[in-house]
């Protein structure tokens, strides 16, 4: 059983005791004491306190070192920081630095207790996120469509959905990630597989029809072109969805990095406007095998849990 | 599917109703957009407030638009856009190339 006390108070000795003894008596939280920085330091690289409350009034502090050297040992560590109103400037550079909360002395009560509950609030349904993103680490898919079954391009992959009823997507974050792959998947099948290019959308024959929307009803009826594959990988694992979609077409000169410029009239009206969206709304965009497979990665839950 | 058109002074609106990520929505566009481009409107502006999502065939579409205004000295305008849509039209920096119409 773990017996680490929930809190550790960073804190001159002498009137602590007197100001939060009854708080976290009555609170049912347990803490260390220590005196000086180097001990606190000391004790946060050993322990795993759940919110650490050190004063910045004690002497040799300097409180974005402090955080600093917290968030060095423990990047996630939750710090509540202490100040009277003389070293206002002093607790506003420790939250700059990082610290998760700050409160004014006299010390309210009341106030430390909000700051602690929620924390250790946060802290819970933290917890709970990542129990349920561990659920899906490892998470493996691979669905393999003729050219023709993903014609209408409107295949979306079921880990998107899954991730957002389980709570680990936001609304938001899925529309993006959905339109991403959707473009991606639209280059692959009309680009990749069916060799068809985006210029031709501006070449009209004598009935008004353009080029490119005749070739792709002719194409997608062609074998040759039809059945090539598309084939879709998905992968979850630590926070992080990667899409991949590979087709069978000759390939392309694959972009690198800022592969268009859009400051003027002319270049917005040029196409690559789903790649653009593809590099937008992803972390990363890698291209391979010639520009036959393009892996798209987002990360959807960062460490503190947002 | 039909998009509604009418006329704000001599301007004309033309309210999108659906997603514009579909060939369906895209046609029905273009459409509204011939009627009131045939009928010698010059300054239209889209509504898109009901749409959620727009991928790059929608912005091929409402381009489309904003060339054929162009060429005849006409204006394409849109009213104040919000979330997903206001964001890709930032990201492909179409809202430096159409202006917002503000309700007067």
């Amino acid at each position: 059983m773990d017996k680490t006390p929930n809190l550790l108070l960073v804190h001159d000795a002498g009137s602590v005791e007197q100001e939060y003894a009854s708080f976290f008596k009555s609170s049912g939280c347990s803490f260390d004491l220590v005196s000086q920085v180097e001990q606190g330091l000391l004790s946060i690289c050993n322990s795993d306190y759940k919110i650490v409350i050190t004063d910045l009034d004690m002497p040799g502090v300097v409180e974005s070192d402090l955080i600093n050297q917290i968030r060095s040992q423990k990047p996630e560590q939750a710090v509540i920081v202490v100040a009277g109103k003389s070293n206002y400037k002093a607790a506003l550079g420790a939250l700059e630095s990082g610290a998760t909360d700050l409160i004014q002395k006299p010390i309210n009560i009341k106030s430390l207790k909000d700051s602690v509950g929620r924390i250790l609030a946060a802290l819970k349904d933290d917890q709970a996120s990542k129990k349920m993103s561990d659920c899906f680490n490892g998470y493996q898919c691979r669905y393999v469509f003729s050219t023709t079954d993903v014609g209408a391009c409107s295949f979306q992959p079921p880990i998107l959905n899954e991730l957002l009823n389980a709570g680990l997507l936001e609304e938001n974050l899925k529309l993006k990630i959905s339109l991403a792959f959707q473009e991606a998947l639209t280059n692959a099948v009309e680009h990749g597989n069916l060799e068809l290019l985006s210029i031709w959308k501006d070449e009209f024959d004598a009935e008004g029809t353009d080029k490119f929307t005749r070739l792709k009803k002719l194409r997608l009826a062609d074998k040759k072109f039809a059945d090539r594959r598309v084939t879709i990988s998905c992968d979850y694992s630590d926070d992080t969805l990667k899409l991949s979609i590979s087709d069978e077409g000759p390939g392309f000169l694959a972009p690198m990095g800022e592969f268009c410029s859009f400051g003027e009239d002319k270049s917005v009206l040029c196409y690559g406007r789903g790649l653009r969206i593809l590099f937008g709304a992803m972390d990363r965009v890698v291209y391979d095998d010639g520009g036959r497979k393009v892996t798209i990665t987002k990360k959807i839950r960062s460490q503190d849990g947002t | 599917m039909d998009f509604e058109t009418s006329n704000v002074g001599e301007k004309a609106l033309i309210r999108i109703t659906e997603d514009l990520d579909t060939e369906q929505s895209g046609e029905a566009l273009r459409q509204a957009f011939n009627k009131v481009y045939d009928a010698g409107n010059r300054t239209v502006i889209l509504d898109l407030s009901d749409v959620q999502i727009i991928n790059s065939y929608g912005i091929g579409k409402v381009l489309m638009c904003y060339k054929r205004l162009k060429a005849d000295n006409g204006v394409l305008m849109v009213r104040p856009l919000k979330g997903f849509v206001k964001e890709t039209f930032e990201l492909l920096m179409l809202d430096k190339l159409l202006p917002v119409y503000e309700e007067e």
